[in-house]
């Protein structure tokens, strides 16, 4: 009789591929895709785009992309596009740019938020109904529960446009891999399937943000140089200026409402792309034209500006124009002809759009996402960089700059401060983000007090503040205290937009789930996170524990992790996380071990011929 | 030996000089990257996470202080101990003239003739460079403090050559 043969469970696991997507949430478009040998783009109306569009009907749940457009119970709803170039925006902020807003703003929660039947909206929750919709038809077309998702964000986006993001994900119950830059996103599409290497430019121009970055790529090597941008420039600016036109030359239209303007001005635009050399739209017997010629008169300037972003971030990057092998186009108001006749004329040199510009960025998304989790053992690496300036207010409100734009990330600045009166016990730091001199021209993003100076003569405390800048370009502070040997760290969030705390209370809120419900998924949670750290551990100690660690620290490790194992059939989620962060904190030191004999196996003693 | 406190130099496997070469220093960054970026991670243990972040700021700091000479040469000085003393000016009668004579030039310059600022600027970079070679020597000679004197040159004519930059973007 033989007998039946088991796998582990986590064995199993390890095989299994995971269920993960790309995202790129537009400001006029949304895609979702797969990507497992080929790409696989999620939608409901054969489309592949969806609208970002959110559509709010009193008493029912809101509805999202086509459906919104198309819906027909016009009353008592409120229908909001381009929420994108919303996000991450103060009051004042949105009303001193060229945003034209069909809604009230009002402040609340700190945030920017209209009043939608009796409910203050923001742009974070509008983006999170745009995710939530489509991680819902991403996960009942595999019939699977999404295990992760990367979500592309333009380039030149700031760290609060950042945060918001992430935070409008985690609100959508979406785990998030990695936020992953838009033309990064592109040039992995682009780079990986032809096997591209050599300088590239990527002009991304899209519905609302128009974004530049300049690559060297080489064999899965992705390295962004330098990238620059205007987050408030797009084809929303085209359509502004054409609504503006037929407001003037067409008194018939006077009354319509400035959705249907809108519609008119797209469809006059969308008329150009197969380089018609005129645009028409009957209106009620009425026939509006539109002549090739007066249209790009009219978005000259709009191009010009794209084109003038793209030459300083050539010369700032102190590359030779002749060195350029391609541009390649993407975003939906690539398909301009202008755009490209444009940039062929100024840089010389082949523009690429042989990938659909609309879809080019979630497949590239999709590919790193697959690659992450470990389901394409491709190899790929990208190395991007940090847009805009990082800066501390100093005397003066001036911005000081601690981390220059084009800095490749992840990076870390230290700054040692100290008090300005005797016997000062707090300290106020104000970080900020642009390349401007002066505070007030720069995005502020955030202020912390340093409390609990022991009281000395100005200028003998010493305070360490560590700023460190992430993989997805987002900051985290740390400030340490080194007075008289003794010094103590505190975590600094950021004061702006929303806490941890109330971000899960807006998730529980939004779920209106059982309280019973939460703390289940959070014991499931902490069950995996735990078996994830005890497996991991052991391989490791398998492999190496008894070369790097001596007895005494065997013993250590194995108290903590026989502890965990104890932990983990507890129904209390709270004492197996405890549990994970003390295994985490006594075997800290033998990953930072292991981690040095890789390096020193790399590179030391070796020349560099036999490395390559 | 510890990665986070090896010297820059150390932790990219290449002699400690003011003379770098560019090839290997972007092989080697690379090389270190694709081991270390924290996108290999992603899959690892937050243990893991954190350190693979750290080590690769680490990376990313030094291939930046790496590839700019003057960065380098600061780096060099700093992993001497050699602390320079801020108040202490230059005195250089020689040298005094010729700042003097370069702010005139920034003020008269004629940004539209190409040749005449190039000329300029290959002027200016060849005096870089042989205040280049006389710090590597000042450096064998643990001449620091000469060392740190003509670096601030290097600093001055590196400044003026941004200020001609960033005017002919403008």
């Amino acid at each position: 009789m033989s007998l039946i043969q088991i796998s582990d469970p986590l064995e199993e696991n390890k095989n299994q591929k995971k269920f993960v997507v790309g995202i790129d949430l537009g400001t006029t478009n949304s895609l979702i895709c797969s990507y497992n040998e080929s790409f696989k783009i999620y939608d409901n109306h054969k489309s592949d785009v969806i609208p970002s569009v959110v559509r709010y009907i009193k008493n029912h749940n809101p509805l999202i992309g086509h459906d919104a457009i198309i819906s027909s119970s016009k009353h008592d709803t409120v229908l909001i596009s381009s929420i994108k170039r919303l996000m991450g925006l103060t009051l004042d902020e949105i009303q001193s740019s060229q945003i034209s807003l069909q809604h009230n703003l009002k402040i609340h929660n700190n945030m920017p938020s209209i009043e939608i039947h009796n409910k203050m909206i923001n742009a974070v929750d509008v983006s999170s109904e745009i995710l939530k919709y489509l991680k819902h038809i991403a996960e009942s077309s595999e019939n699977k529960v999404l295990d992760g998702a990367i979500i592309t964000v333009p380039a030149y986006f700031n760290d609060v446009q950042r945060q918001a993001t992430k935070n409008a994900a985690k609100l959508a119950g979406i785990n998030v891999i990695r936020l992953l830059n838009e033309p990064t996103a592109a040039a992995i599409a682009y780079g990986l399937e032809s096997n591209a290497t050599g300088i590239y430019i990527i002009y991304d121009f899209g519905g609302g943000t128009f974004d530049v970055s300049i690559l060297s790529l080489e064999k899965g090597i992705f390295q962004v140089i330098a990238t620059d941008g205007d987050t408030m420039l797009g084809g929303d600016d085209i359509d502004e200026i054409i609504i503006n036109w037929l407001k003037k030359n067409y008194k018939i239209l006077e009354k319509l409402s400035y959705i249907e303007l809108k519609k008119i001005a797209i469809s006059l635009k969308e008329s150009f792309s197969n380089n018609s050399n005129s645009a028409s739209y009957n209106f009620n017997e009425h026939k509006i034209i539109l002549d090739k010629n007066i249209f790009e008169n009219l978005i000259d300037k709009i191009i010009k500006k794209t084109i003038n972003i793209v030459r300083n971030t050539i010369q700032e990057s102190k590359i030779n124009f002749k060195d350029i092998n391609n541009i390649i186009l993407v975003g939906g108001s690539t398909r301009i002809p202008l755009v490209k006749s444009f940039l062929e004329k100024e840089f010389n040199c082949v523009v690429l759009n042989d990938i659909d510009p609309d879809k080019v960025v979630v497949h590239g998304a999709s590919i790193q996402a697959s690659i992450l989790s470990g389901n394409n053992k491709e190899d790929l690496l990208l190395l991007d960089v940090l847009p805009l300036s990082l800066g501390i207010e100093t005397l003066g409100s001036l911005s000081e700059k601690i981390i220059n734009r084009n800095t490749p990330i992840p990076i870390k600045a230290k700054k040692v401060f100290t008090t300005f009166k005797d016997g000062q016990t707090k300290l106020l730091v104000h970080i900020v983000q642009g390349e401007r001199e002066l505070i007030e021209h720069c995005k502020s993003l955030g202020k912390f007090v340093l409390h609990g100076i022991p009281p000395m003569i100005s200028g003998a405390p010493r305070i360490e503040v560590e700023f460190q800048i992430d993989v997805d370009g987002i900051l985290s502070v740390v400030a340490t205290e080194k007075i008289s040997g003794a010094s103590s760290s505190i975590e600094v969030k950021p004061s702006y937009g929303l806490t941890e705390s109330e971000i899960s209370a807006m998730i529980q809120d939004a779920n209106e789930s059982v309280e019973t419900d939460v703390k289940l998924r959070k014991l499931n949670e902490s069950k995996v996170e735990a078996k994830r750290v005890i497996y991991a551990l052991e391989e490791a100690l398998k492999k190496d524990g008894k070369i790097l660690l001596n007895t005494k620290e065997l013993k250590v490790i194995d108290k903590e992790l026989n502890l965990l194992k104890e932990k983990i059939s507890s129904k209390d989620p709270d004492l197996i996380n405890d549990a994970i962060k003390m295994l985490e904190k006594k075997s800290e030191f033998y990953v930072e071990k292991r981690m040095n004999s890789s390096i020193k196996s790399l590179i030391a003693g070796k020349n560099i011929d036999d490395i390559l | 030996m510890n990665i986070l406190k090896q010297n820059f130099f150390e932790l990219f496997g290449i002699p400690i000089s003011i003379e770098v070469n560019h090839i290997e220093l972007d092989k080697k960054y690379k090389i270190l990257q694709q081991q270390f970026h924290p996108d290999n991670f992603s899959n690892s243990t937050n243990n893991e996470k954190r350190v693979a972040l750290q080590i690769s700021s680490q990376i990313n700091d030094g291939y930046i202080i790496l590839s700019n000479l003057i960065s380098r040469i600061e780096y060099i000085l700093k992993i001497n101990n050699f602390i320079q003393d801020e108040s202490k000016t230059i005195q250089d009668a020689k040298f005094l003239s010729k700042q003097i004579e370069l702010s005139e030039f920034l003020e008269s310059i004629d940004y539209s003739n190409v040749n005449n600022l190039n000329n300029h600027k290959l002027e200016i970079n060849n005096f870089i460079n042989e205040l280049t070679n006389i710090i590597s020597s000042n450096i064998i000679d643990k001449n620091f403090s000469e060392a740190w004197i003509n670096l601030s040159k290097i600093k001055f004519y590196n400044n003026h050559l941004n200020q001609i930059e960033r005017h002919s973007l403008s």
